[in-house]
């Protein structure tokens, strides 16, 4: 059992890699029928699934469209595990607000972002693009969020960043919350200059940032 | 080089969106630009969702401050695009109308394209665009051979109409969102296509691609395109070793452009065009970017050409 268990995990993964999205859903019912959880499955299979696009992604062997159908596979697996899935399932790994600033309508880069924080267990709010900035604000406090992740291709949204950051310090409410902020046109100086409290530049960097931010922070939610 | 600036705008007091709807009014604008920056073009039109108006995308024109945009698709799959047959809209014959009212004199016009790859994902939604890259690859073959069967239609119109030159942009195709194997396969034949059309046409072609175009040098090498015009983040010395016998074109950030001041964009001009033959910015222009920035580069570019007498710029030596 613990050898079929391990090959199947192993299997899952490699079916989320090679973007076989009903691979993976078969294999994921046929791992719940050998009595694997629902959470081992997600974490040691699908997440680890994710983690090898990531890198493949990071060294420019897998590009947006090699990204989207592999999380989709793993998503689609999800689907089927969702039922199984206990209260004692998983902890999240944080509650996460994201989405693209009022002004610009590019969402790739936070669609990449917000898979990959899903894909590493966090919880994340997606408000979608071209969001008001108020928006931001109100989400993280009715799903009492850790973190807000803000994102801009264009050089005009980027004040919107801004002014998040400055509306969270009027409403007294900045030390509730993380700001991370990413895309085209920002970099790390940008983020030092509004005082979010980082920056990534892909995907898969905004992960270990995510993690790095909410270490100290105590986990609440249910995965998925 | 083409674009909307806030403060051109209202300096001038020019209603907002003629210069986008009204052929008179986008020629007027085209030469307030090329006037105020010093540039050595006039360029119209000055978005890039006219082509996607004539496939029946619906646009915003914005405001000053926000660029024109698609705000709902004409289609949810490739096949609903297949479906579509083009018509020139509005704005398409507006758009050859100010080329023909810019040209005769001694200031070269330039008619902006929209590449293939941006135009479909202005016409369904871009993820959807791109996950079917990697699931069914000949049916998005198949609508870019499609979208650039108009595309083509569209640059001869703009030659005829008396453009002297035109821009080819596809930052949809950027190296960074498809990578090389897919821009091989599925863009580069499209690109090839409008290129060897406008050069038939007699005139001259420049190709704007978005972010790192270094996985692409190989496949961007086979087309025809007499400059390659490139972003900022591509080193241009690098990628001059890909294309030594061949115009370079770029890159001065446009973030840069947007909230510097002209003794830095001086400098960082100054430094692009020692490989760049034509300088111009990186990408599409923020509408907040100042004239007096652009025409820092500008400056830099003739000084450097020795055009023209140095100018004395504050905090350049």
């Amino acid at each position: 059992m613990l050898k079929r268990r391990v090959q199947i995990l192993k299997e899952i993964a490699a079916a989320v890699v090679a973007m076989d999205e009903n691979g993976v859903v078969h294999l994921a019912r046929e791992a719940l029928h050998q009595g694997v959880k629902a959470n081992e499955i997600i974490m040691e299979g699908l997440s680890k699934g994710m983690e090898v696009v990531g890198k493949r992604y990071e060294s420019g062997e897998y590009f947006i469209p090699q990204m989207l159908v592999a999380s989709d596979a793993m998503y689609a697996a999800i689907e089927v595990l969702k039922p199984h899935l206990t209260g004692t399932a998983g902890k999240s790994a944080g509650r996460i607000v994201i989405g693209v600033v009022e002004g610009d309508t590019h969402d790739i880069g936070k669609n990449l972002v917000k898979i990959m924080l899903e894909s590493s267990g966090f919880t994340v709010h997606d408000l979608g693009r071209d969001v008001p900035l108020q928006k931001f604000i109100e989400e993280a406090e009715a799903v009492q969020a850790q973190m807000i992740c803000l994102s801009s291709l264009m050089t005009t949204a980027m004040s919107g960043m801004k002014e998040v950051v400055r509306m969270l310090k009027t409403r007294g409410l900045r030390h509730k919350y993380k700001v991370m902020v990413g895309g085209g046109p920002i970099s790390q100086a940008f983020a030092d200059a509004i005082e979010a409290d980082g920056y990534a530049a892909n995907a898969v960097s905004a992960v270990k940032k995510a993690k790095e931010l909410l270490s100290g922070d105590e986990t609440r939610s249910i995965m998925f | 080089m083409a674009g909307s600036l806030y403060a051109l705008l209202e300096e001038n007091h020019l209603a907002y969106p003629t210069l986008h709807n009204n052929a008179a009014a986008m020629a007027e604008y085209a030469v307030l630009l090329q006037q105020t920056c010093e540039i050595d073009n006039y360029g119209v039109p000055f978005c890039m969702t006219v082509e996607a108006e004539d496939f029946g995308a619906e646009v915003d024109l914005g405001s000053p401050l926000k660029d024109p945009r698609v705000t709902r698709y004409p289609a949810a799959t490739l096949d609903q695009v297949l479906a579509i047959h083009p018509a020139a809209c509005p704005r398409h014959r507006v758009t050859l109308d100010a080329i023909a009212r810019l040209t005769g004199g001694d200031v070269p016009v330039i008619g902006n394209l929209t590449g293939p790859t941006s135009l479909l994902t202005s016409l369904m939604e871009p993820t959807e665009v791109y996950r079917a890259m990697a699931k069914d690859e000949k049916k998005v073959a198949l609508a870019l051979t499609h979208l650039t069967a108009h595309l083509i239609r569209f640059a001869e119109e703009q030659v005829a109409a008396g453009a002297d030159m035109l821009v080819l942009a596809d930052p949809g195709s950027s190296g960074d969102i498809i990578g090389g194997g897919h821009f091989r396969r599925l863009v580069a034949p499209s690109l090839l296509a409008i290129v060897e059309a406008v050069k038939v046409c007699g005139k001259p072609v420049v190709l704007h691609i978005c972010g790192n175009i270094m996985p692409l040098a190989p496949e961007l090498a086979e087309i025809p395109w007499d400059a390659l015009s490139v972003d900022s983040v591509v080193s241009l010395s690098k990628l001059q070793v890909h294309f030594p016998e061949r115009t370079l074109m770029g890159n001065v950030s446009t973030h840069l452009l947007a909230v510097s001041s002209g003794d830095k964009i001086y400098q960082a001009a100054g430094k692009a065009v020692e490989v760049s033959a034509i300088l111009a910015p990186a990408c599409g222009l923020s509408t907040t970017t100042l004239p007096e920035n652009i025409r820092s580069m500008v400056r830099a570019a003739r000084d450097a050409a020795g055009k023209l007498p140095k100018y004395s710029v504050p905090g350049v030596s």
